[in-house]
C-alpha cells in the first residue's frame, strides 16, 4: 500500500523577480516499508522534494498524499500537527536538543504534542533506544555521545510517534564511512520491522545498496526509479 | 519539567547574569517605591487618619494648616451648615522637641485635637500627650516628658499611636489649650487666642465642601479629606515624580530582557528550526520564551525584595524608606509585565524561523 | 572600524535594544541628578545663594530656619565678636500672597540692605534698595513674580514691586522674596494681627577679612548661649530634608551607575561568544587580535554615544516636565555623567576583550562547528 504518494509536484520559488524551477512535474510513490534512496548533486531539488513530502513546505502545484492525508491545501498550522503525528525526521547535524538527556529527546516528540511525558512514554522511549544499542547511554546528554550515537538518538526520536513515513536528511554525511554503515544498517533494520517507509537524501552513492530503490534528481526532474535492493 | 525550564537549570550561567542585572532594577524599583511610600505616608498619616469627610480651612490660607486660621464665628457657621453631624477644631505646631536623657532633639508636630483620629483617645488633660511610633523609634518612652520647642513647654507622653506623623514629623495629639499653649509661647510672633484653631475636622453627609463653603460665605475652603491629602505640600509632586523614575526604570527592565532574550533566541534558530520541522509550533516555542523571562522576573523580584529589606534595615532613621505589601504586589506585576513584554521582541524572530530551514543544512 | 560598522548595520534590534537600555539608564541618572539639585535648590536655595557667611539660628530649632527665632540681646552679644565684621537680623517666613491675580504662598527673607543676607544669584534686574521693593525667584517669574510685578502679602497687607529675579533661590519649594527687614516685620504683622512683637528668625554674619567662617560660628557658639551659628554650607546641609533627600538619592544613583556597566558588559561578552567562531575564522585568515579588540571597543564606544544622545534627548524633554522644580539643561553635567558610564562599560567589555584575545586560530581548521 502506498504511503507516499506526490504526483506532478511543482515547485518553483521567486527570487529577484525571476521564478525558479526547483521541482518540475515530480510524481514519485513510497510503500509501506519501502526504503528509497533519493540521489542527486548539490541544488538538484532533493531538498525541496524532501521538505515537500515531509510538509515543511507547500507544492506549488500537484498533490501530496502522505499516509491517506492530502496535504495539498493544508496550512501551517494542520502542517505542524501533520508533521509531529505523522512523519518522522532525521536531519544532517543539528538535531538534538543540545540540553536534553538522550532519552528527553525522545520525549520531546511528547512534549510538542501536548504530552506529559508520562510512565507509557517513558517506557516507550527507553525500549526505542534499548533497541537502537544505546540503553545504556539514556541518561547523558548529545555533547557526551559519538557522532554515530548521536544518530541513532536522532532516529529514536523519528521513530518515537510511530510514523508511517521517516525522511532523512543525509544521515551519515557527519559520519566516517564504518560508522555511517552501521547507521545505515541500523535504519534499514527498523524500517523494516516496522514496516515503515522512508526516504534517504544522500550523494554518497555507497549508501545507496541499503534502499530498496534509488530515484535521481537533476534539475528538478525525477528519473524512473530502479530497484536495486 | 517543561522544556524551557530544564534549559535554565542545565544551562544557568546565561540566566544568572541576567538575573543579577534584573535583581538590582528590582532592588531599584522597590526603593523607589518604598521611598515613596514612605515620603507620602510619613507626611500624611495625621491627616489619613482623621476620622472625619471634610477639612475647613480659612480661604487666604490656600489649604495650609500652618497658614490657616478658623474663628468661632467661621465655626459657628460651619456648624450650622446643612449635612455637617460633628465638628472638632485641629492645630499643628512644628517644632523640636528635648527627649529626657538624649542630646539630639526630636522633630515633633504638636497636634491639638478634639475629635479624636484613628487609633487616638479622647483628648488628654493639659500638658499630656499620645506621641507618635515614629517618636518612639528616636528614643521617646511612655512616660517621658518632652520639652517642646525653645520655650520648653513640657508634655508627657501618655501613649502611643501608630502611622500618624505630619510632614515626616511624629505627631504629638494634645488638647487645643496645650496646642495654643506651645503655638504663643514658642511663636509668640504666630500666636493665637483661645477661640481660634487651624482648621476644622467635619463628620456629616452631603457635599459638604459646597454646602460648608456657602454657609461661611466664602470665610472657608473646605476639602474633602483626600483631597486635603494631596494638598499637603509636595505630596503631589513627590509622587509624579518618583512615578515617572519608575515607570522609566520599568522601561529599561523591558529593554534589558528584551535585549538578553533576543541574543539568546539568535543562539537557537538552528534548534527551533529542528523543533518546528517535527512539530513544535511557534507558540509553543514562543511561549517557552515567555516562561523563561517570567521565570527570570520572578527570582528578581525575590532578591531585589530581600536586598530593598536588607537597605531599609541598614539605613538611618532619616531616609524614610517603607516597604508595604502593595509596593512588593505593583513592583511584582511591574517586572511581570515588562517581562512579558520584553520576551516579545523575540515573537517576531521566532515566528520567522522556516521549519524547513531544518533540511539541507550542515551545521 | 569597517568590521564594527557592518556587525551593527545587520544587527540594529540588538545593538538598538543596547544603545536604547543604556540611553534609559544614563538618562535615568541625568535625571535624578538634576532632580536631586533641584530639590536641593528648591529646599534651601534661598540659603545657599545668599550673601551670609554664618547663619545663626535659635538652639532648639533642629537647624531650620522655620522653627528659630533670635533674641536683640543674643544678636549684640554676637555683633561684638572678633571675626564679626557685620550681624544683622534675617527674616523668614511662609506667608500667603496676592501675585499673578491669584492668592499663593510664598517665603519671605528680610535682611537690612547693605547688610549680609541679600540674595548673590540675581540674573536679572537690581538689587532690592526701598520697602516697596523685593528680589523674587526666578523659577517662579511666570507666576506673577517678574519683573515688575506686585505682589501683596494677604490679607490685605504689605505690596512690593518686584525689581530682581535671581537664579536657584527657592525654599520650602515655595516662591521666594527678598525684601528689606522692614517689609518682613509688616508682612509678620498682617498675618498675625495677635502678634505680640516681631522677632527676626536668624542673624546673618559676614565673616571680616583674616577668619574663617568656621572660626567665627565656633566662637559664637562657646561664647553665646541659646543659639547653634552654622557656616552656610553646614546651614544648607542640616536644613530639614536635605541630608535624608541626599542619603537616598545616594543610593539610587549608585544602583543605577552599577546597572550600566553590568548591562553593556553582559551584552558584550554574550555577542563575543555567540561570534566565536566567526572570530577565530577572521584570526586563522590573518585579522590581527589587536583589529578585533579595537573593533569591540569602538562598539562600546558607539552604542554609549548614541544612549547618551539618547538620554541628552530625553532629559531635556522631561525637564519640560518637572519645570516647577526650576531646573536648566546644562550640558556639563550630561558630559560628566556620559563619559563615566563609558568608563565604567569599558571596564566590563574588558571580560570580552580578554576572551577574544584567547581565541586560537588554528581551532578554526579543526572544524569545532558553532555551538548550539
Amino acid at each position: 500500500m502506498t504511503v507516499l504518494d506526490m504526483r506532478d509536484v511543482r515547485k518553483v520559488y521567486n527570487s529577484g523577480g525571476d521564478d525558479i524551477v526547483a521541482l518540475d512535474h515530480a510524481t514519485v510513490q513510497v510503500d509501506h516499508g519501502e526504503i528509497v534512496a533519493l540521489l542527486g548533486p548539490s541544488g538538484s531539488g532533493k531538498t525541496t522534494l524532501l521538505s515537500i513530502a515531509g510538509g515543511l513546505l507547500t507544492a506549488t502545484e500537484g498533490s501530496v498524499v502522505v499516509g491517506g492525508h492530502d496535504i495539498s491545501g493544508y496550512n501551517a498550522k494542520q502542517l505542524t500537527d501533520f508533521r509531529r503525528n505523522n512523519v518522522g525526521f532525521v536531519f544532517q547535524a543539528v538535531n538534538l536538543v543540545p540540553f536534553l538527556t538522550a532519552e528527553e529527546n525522545l520525549l520531546v516528540v511528547d512534549e510538542l504534542g501536548g504530552g506529559k511525558g508520562g510512565k507509557q512514554s517513558k517506557g516507550r522511549a527507553r525500549q526505542l533506544l534499548d533497541e537502537l544499542g544505546l540503553g545504556h547511554r539514556l541518561k547523558n546528554l548529545p555533547a557526551q555521545l559519538s557522532g554515530g550515537e548521536r544518530q541513532r538518538v536522532a532516529i529514536g526520536r523519528a521513530l518515537f510517534n510511530n510514523p508511517k513515513l521517516v525522511l532523512f536528511d543525509e544521515p551519515t554525511s557527519a559520519l566516517d564511512t564504518k560508522i555511517g554503515e552501521q547507521v545505515m544498517e541500523l535504519i534499514q533494520a527498523e524500517m523494516k520491522a516496522r514496516d515503515t517507509a522512508a526516504i534517504i537524501v544522500t550523494h554518497d552513492t555507497r549508501m545507496t545498496h541499503y534502499a530498496d530503490r534509488t530515484v535521481h534528481i537533476v534539475d528538478g526532474r525525477l528519473d524512473a526509479g530502479s530497484v536495486t535492493a | 519539567m517543561s522544556l524551557p525550564l530544564k534549559e535554565m537549570r542545565r544551562r544557568p550561567s546565561r540566566f544568572i547574569v541576567a538575573t543579577v542585572v534584573l535583581s538590582f532594577l528590582a532592588t531599584l524599583l522597590m526603593f523607589l517605591g518604598g521611598l515613596l511610600d514612605g515620603l507620602y505616608l510619613g507626611s500624611t498619616g495625621a491627616i489619613r487618619s482623621q476620622q472625619g469627610d471634610a477639612i475647613v480651612f480659612s480661604s487666604s490660607a490656600l489649604d495650609s494648616f500652618i497658614r490657616s486660621r478658623i474663628t468661632a464665628d467661621d465655626r459657628a457657621a460651619v456648624e450650622s451648615a446643612p449635612g455637617v453631624e460633628e465638628v472638632g477644631g485641629i492645630g499643628f505646631a512644628l517644632l523640636g522637641a528635648t527627649v529626657p536623657a538624649q542630646a539630639d532633639l526630636v522633630d515633633v508636630a504638636v497636634a491639638g485635637y478634639e475629635l479624636p483620629p484613628r487609633g487616638v483617645p479622647e483628648p488628654p488633660p493639659d500638658f499630656e500627650g499620645i506621641a507618635d511610633t515614629r517618636l518612639e523609634d528616636q528614643g521617646v518612652r511612655k512616660g517621658d516628658t518632652l520639652l517642646v520647642g525653645p520655650a520648653s513647654v513640657p508634655i508627657t507622653v501618655v501613649g502611643f499611636v501608630d502611622d500618624t506623623s505630619y510632614l515626616l514629623q511624629g505627631s504629638l495629639w494634645v488638647n487645643l489649650t496645650t496646642w495654643r499653649e506651645v503655638q504663643n509661647q514658642n511663636r509668640p510672633d504666630a500666636a493665637v487666642a483661645d477661640d481660634i484653631v487651624q482648621a476644622l475636622v467635619v463628620r456629616g453627609s452631603g457635599d459638604l465642601p459646597a454646602s460648608i463653603d456657602a454657609a461661611t460665605a466664602g470665610a472657608t475652603h473646605t476639602l474633602s479629606l483626600d483631597d486635603a491629602v494631596l494638598a499637603i505640600p509636595g505630596v503631589k509632586q513627590q509622587r509624579d515624580t518618583f512615578n515617572q523614575i519608575i515607570y522609566t526604570t520599568l522601561f529599561v527592565v523591558l529593554a534589558v530582557v528584551g535585549l538578553f532574550f533576543s541574543l539568546l533566541t539568535l543562539e537557537r534558530l538552528g534548534l527551533y528550526g529542528v523543533l518546528k520541522a517535527i512539530g513544535a509550533s511557534t507558540k509553543r516555542l514562543f511561549s517557552g520564551v515567555v516562561l523563561q523571562a517570567v521565570f527570570v522576573a520572578i527570582v528578581a523580584f525575590v532578591i531585589g525584595s530581600l536586598l530593598s529589606i536588607a537597605a531599609a534595615a541598614a539605613l538611618p532613621v532619616e531616609v524614610p524608606l517603607q516597604l508595604t505589601p502593595a509596593r512588593f504586589l505593583s513592583t511584582f506585576i511591574g517586572l511581570l509585565v515588562a517581562a512579558v513584554l520584553g520576551s516579545a521582541i523575540s515573537l517576531r524572530r521566532v515566528t520567522k524561523v522556516d521549519p524547513a530551514s531544518a533540511i539541507g543544512t550542515a551545521s | 572600524m569597517f568590521l564594527a560598522y557592518h556587525e551593527m548595520r545587520r544587527a540594529k534590534i540588538r545593538f538598538g535594544l543596547l544603545a536604547g537600555a543604556v540611553g534609559l539608564l544614563v538618562f535615568l541618572i541625568l535625571f535624578q541628578q538634576a532632580l536631586l539639585g533641584g530639590l536641593i535648590n528648591q529646599f534651601v536655595g534661598a540659603l545657599k545663594n545668599q550673601s551670609a557667611d554664618v547663619l545663626v539660628y535659635s538652639d532648639r530649632a533642629r537647624q531650620n530656619i522655620e522653627a528659630s527665632f533670635i533674641f536683640p540681646d543674643q544678636l549684640a552679644q554676637v555683633q561684638q565678636l572678633e571675626g564679626v565684621s557685620a550681624a544683622s537680623p534675617l527674616g523668614e517666613g511662609t506667608f500667603t500672597v496676592l501675585a499673578g491675580g491669584k492668592q499663593q504662598n510664598a517665603v519671605i527673607f528680610g535682611y537690612e540692605i547693605g547688610q549680609p543676607g541679600q540674595p548673590t544669584n540675581v540674573v536679572e534686574g537690581r538689587m532690592v534698595d526701598a520697602d516697596d521693593e523685593a528680589v523674587a525667584s526666578e523659577k517662579d517669574r511666570a507666576e506673577g513674580f517678574d519683573i515688575g510685578d506686585v505682589v501683596q502679602v494677604m490679607p490685605d497687607g504689605v505690596k512690593v514691586t518686584i525689581v530682581g529675579l535671581a537664579r536657584n533661590s527657592n525654599f520650602s519649594v515655595t516662591p521666594v522674596l527678598f525684601t528689606h527687614y522692614a517689609t518682613f516685620e509688616s508682612a509678620k504683622k498682617t498675618k498675625n494681627p495677635d502678634a505680640e512683637f516681631i522677632v527676626p528668625s536668624a542673624i546673618a554674619v559676614s565673616v571680616g577679612p583674616g577668619h574663617t567662617a568656621q572660626e567665627v560660628v565656633d566662637r559664637i557658639n562657646a561664647k553665646v548661649d541659646g543659639v547653634e551659628a552654622l557656616t552656610r554650607q553646614q546651614a544648607v546641609d542640616g536644613a530639614p530634608g536635605v541630608s535624608s533627600v541626599r542619603a537616598s538619592f545616594a543610593i539610587i544613583l549608585g544602583l543605577f551607575y552599577l546597572v550600566v556597566p553590568l548591562v553593556t558588559g553582559l551584552f558584550f561578552l554574550i555577542v563575543t561568544f555567540q561570534k566565536a567562531s566567526a572570530l577565530t575564522l577572521l584570526r586563522a585568515i590573518g585579522a590581527k587580535s589587536s583589529t578585533l579588540v579595537v573593533s569591540l571597543l569602538v562598539q562600546v564606544v558607539a552604542i554609549t554615544l548614541v544612549g547618551s544622545v539618547i538620554a541628552f534627548g530625553l532629559y531635556a524633554a522631561s525637564l519640560q516636565s518637572v519645570k516647577n522644580l526650576g531646573v536648566h539643561v546644562e550640558i556639563g553635567p550630561v558630559i560628566v555623567t556620559s563619559l563615566v558610564v563609558l568608563a565604567l562599560a569599558l571596564l566590563t567589555s574588558l571580560i570580552a576583550v580578554r576572551r577574544v584575545l584567547k581565541l586560537d586560530p588554528l581551532s578554526a581548521t579543526t572544524g569545532a562547528g558553532v555551538q548550539v
